[in-house]
């Protein structure tokens, strides 16, 4: 795969859909604090919207690290709930040191993950029908070994990472890790080996088998690191929270979709944006953010959720509508495949 | 049964063709023949109580999944989803509920414009999917989204409003010792079969689910189809949530959200291929059943909300092996 004009057109493709975001978020701040004054952009408020968007962000990675190999991940949420249980139980209960904690939490993270991937590897059937019953399946599991209560972390470390300064008052430590995870991601995809398969595979999986790619070995891979981002957003969601429950999670299926599909990964697999879904958990947190701030009362709110995702997915098509214009028709997943053209 | 890649093509053109037993019905007889097991056990299980009153009880609530996994199995059918029928089945129920408010005169227009007003969402979604090219899950947990924040909107701040009693007695009569709900469902039953294994329009999806390509080169109005899809799931959404107002006596937004899930669960392990082009609705009732049987012992034994999602959940992914056992064996 050497650097062929069509590639050369997604990279600078991707560029765009940055620039727009960078574009969209300076509209969307000065829209606000226009409207809703300087409390907008005080630090206490950007704090606030950094802190929620370093959390999406890595939510949109873990679910477009399944997105890029034509796949979904429905269950980061019920993955959230068994980390998230699983970290309160060890920090409270256990007494666990916190690196221990930490480590497994990640290693949870995968092996969930993991079973759904060697289960739709197994049944071939779809990861949209699998990770669908699995969220069931987690998210029960979860409930179930807690009992539904609550753990109350007493962490320092962990308070410092969640609720803690860096450099400003205005950003939160959290954002370092979300950037690290995006730089990690970078180095995946753009100099990698592993992370070009995954994007060969979500491009066209017949041609990825039949120039040799390991296709069930790749896209074990990519559900791995779902998981382990999921176990990642599990820590900064817990860091800042800090009264954790099984419930945690139930709400991350959409702010993942949002962040990876307005971001610019392709639904249909093969390309990706870290740079663009960094942004678009800022975009999509700091329109949460200023719809409060302007008194929008909280009842509607949940309305744009919706309309930002639908409206990100129609731009995401008339972009690649425009830019491959003769994409050819092939298997898409179901719940995913549009009535074909 | 023949190879799936050929049957796939030539079964949406067997009209002519004498009738013959459906292979498909082996899965649902199977489903059916584990739910009355598990009706059987819940009887013994609850001391004190006999097979036909427990029977009545377990059709009468499997109603509401009955009707809305009908809708669910048709956009699973054409390889699609719906994820708004929970948000559906929720804001049907608090429209009826809000609108009546305790007034039988009401219903006569409350229910055909709740009814009105979830085929509209259904129709939003078909037109999504359809003309936008939205892919069918993100187009149905956009506009549920969407729609669960209009309905949040305008229904904050109201007090409960109780629903009209006309609807509440409605779900509660007998008619010659048959409890009304298990009528309408049979009546439901018979009809959503007819519709969906029996007309050309039925046909017509089959087609257009089990390959896409050859129903464009049929000259099938593929839109068209779609939209139909979508909007009768939002509209049996729309009578699901009406049901289950009358049977609750009272509504809350969120009431159907527990429904979503088991409409996909009934759907699959009724035998439906979840890529599409397969599976009879007859499948889906057996599924629906079953699941309404199981939730009445996990509700008779008194388990928890988590052993609950833990056996739904293991459930569909043991149907989900089975099923692709199934289908390697077929294509043998």
């Amino acid at each position: 795969m050497g650097v062929s004009p069509a590639r050369l057109r997604e990279v600078l493709g991707s560029q765009t859909s940055a620039l727009g975001l960078v574009l969209l978020i300076a509209l969307t701040w000065t829209g606000f604090t226009s409207i809703g004054g300087s409390g907008f952009l005080g630090s206490f408020n950007l704090y606030s919207i950094v802190q929620l968007a370093a959390r999406d962000a890595v939510l949109g990675m873990a679910q477009a690290m399944l997105i890029v190999v034509a796949r979904m991940n429905l269950a980061v949420g019920g993955i959230g709930a068994v980390c998230t249980s699983l970290l309160g139980y060890l920090l409270v209960v256990a007494g666990a040191p916190l690196w221990v904690a930490v480590v497994l939490v990640g290693v949870v993270g995968v092996l969930a993950a993991l079973l759904m991937g060697f289960t739709e590897l197994t049944t071939g059937l779809s990861s949209f029908i699998v990770t669908l019953a699995f969220l069931s399946v987690y998210g029960g599991a979860a409930v179930l070994a807690t009992g539904g209560r609550q753990f109350q972390i007493t962490s320092p470390e962990l308070q410092a990472l969640g609720n803690g300064t860096l450099f400003s008052p205005a950003i939160c430590p959290l954002v370092a890790v979300a950037v690290a995870c995006g730089v990690l991601c970078w180095l995946l995809y753009f100099r990698n080996s592993l992370g070009w398969k995954m994007l060969a595979v979500g491009a066209n999986e017949r041609a990825a088998r039949a120039s040799g790619v390991h296709v069930g070995g790749v896209v074990l891979a990519a559900y791995a690191l779902s998981g382990l981002l999921c176990g990642v957003a599990t820590i900064m969601n817990a860091s800042y929270e800090l009264n954790v429950n099984a419930g945690f999670g139930a709400d991350w299926l959409l702010p993942s979709f949002i962040a990876a599909v307005l971001g610019g990964v392709a639904l249909t697999g093969g390309d990706i944006s870290v740079a663009g879904i960094l942004l678009a958990a800022l975009f999509y947190d700091s329109l949460q953010s200023g719809l409060t701030i302007i008194n929008v009362p909280s009842y509607w709110i949940e309305l744009p959720q919706g309309l930002v995702l639908l409206a990100a997915v129609l731009i995401d098509q008339a972009r690649r509508r425009r830019a491959r214009p003769l994409e050819r028709s092939r298997d898409t997943e179901p719940g995913t495949a549009a009535v074909p053209s | 049964m023949a190879p799936r890649d050929t049957s796939t093509l030539a079964e949406p053109m067997a009209r002519g063709r004498a009738p013959r037993v459906n292979p498909e019905l082996l899965p649902a007889a199977v489903v059916l023949a584990c739910a009355v097991l598990l009706i059987v056990a819940s009887t013994l299980l609850n001391a004190g109580s006999s097979f036909v009153p427990q029977l009545d009880a377990v059709l009468v609530t499997s109603i509401f999944l009955v009707v809305a996994s009908f809708g669910q199995g048709l956009t699973i059918l054409l390889g699609g989803i719906d994820l708004s029928i929970g948000v559906v089945v929720g804001l049907a129920a608090i429209m009826v509920s809000t609108l009546t408010n305790g007034s039988n005169a009401a219903i006569l227009w409350v229910v055909p414009a709740t009814l009105g007003f979830a085929a509209f969402i259904g129709l939003v979604n078909g037109l999504g999917v359809a003309l936008a090219r939205v892919p069918p899950f993100i187009m149905t947990l956009a506009s549920g989204i969407s729609f669960y924040g209009v309905g949040l909107a305008f229904t904050t701040g109201l007090a409960q409003r109780p629903v009209a009693p006309g609807l509440v007695a409605l779900m509660n009569a007998r008619v010659a010792g048959v409890p009304i709900p298990v009528v309408i469902l049979l009546g439901f039953v018979i009809v959503a079969t007819i519709f969906q294994n029996g007309t050309s329009d039925g046909r017509k999806l089959y087609a257009l689910g089990s390959s896409p390509g050859a129903a464009r080169v049929l000259g099938l109005p593929i839109a068209a189809l779609t939209i139909l899809v979508y909007t009768l799931s939002g509209l049996c959404a729309g009578i699901s949530g009406i049901l289950l107002a009358g049977y609750s006596s009272a509504a809350t937004i969120d009431i159907g959200d527990p429904l979503l899930l088991p409409t996909i669960a009934a759907v699959v392990i009724g035998g439906a291929r979840v890529v599409g082009g397969r599976g009879i609705y007859l499948g889906t009732f057996a599924g629906a059943l079953f699941l309404s049987a199981l939730e009445t012992i996990i509700t008779v034994l008194n388990l928890s909300q988590g052993v609950r999602n833990i056996i739904e959940g293991a459930i569909i992914v043991f149907a989900l092996l089975l099923q692709s056992e199934r289908w390697r064996v077929a294509r043998g």
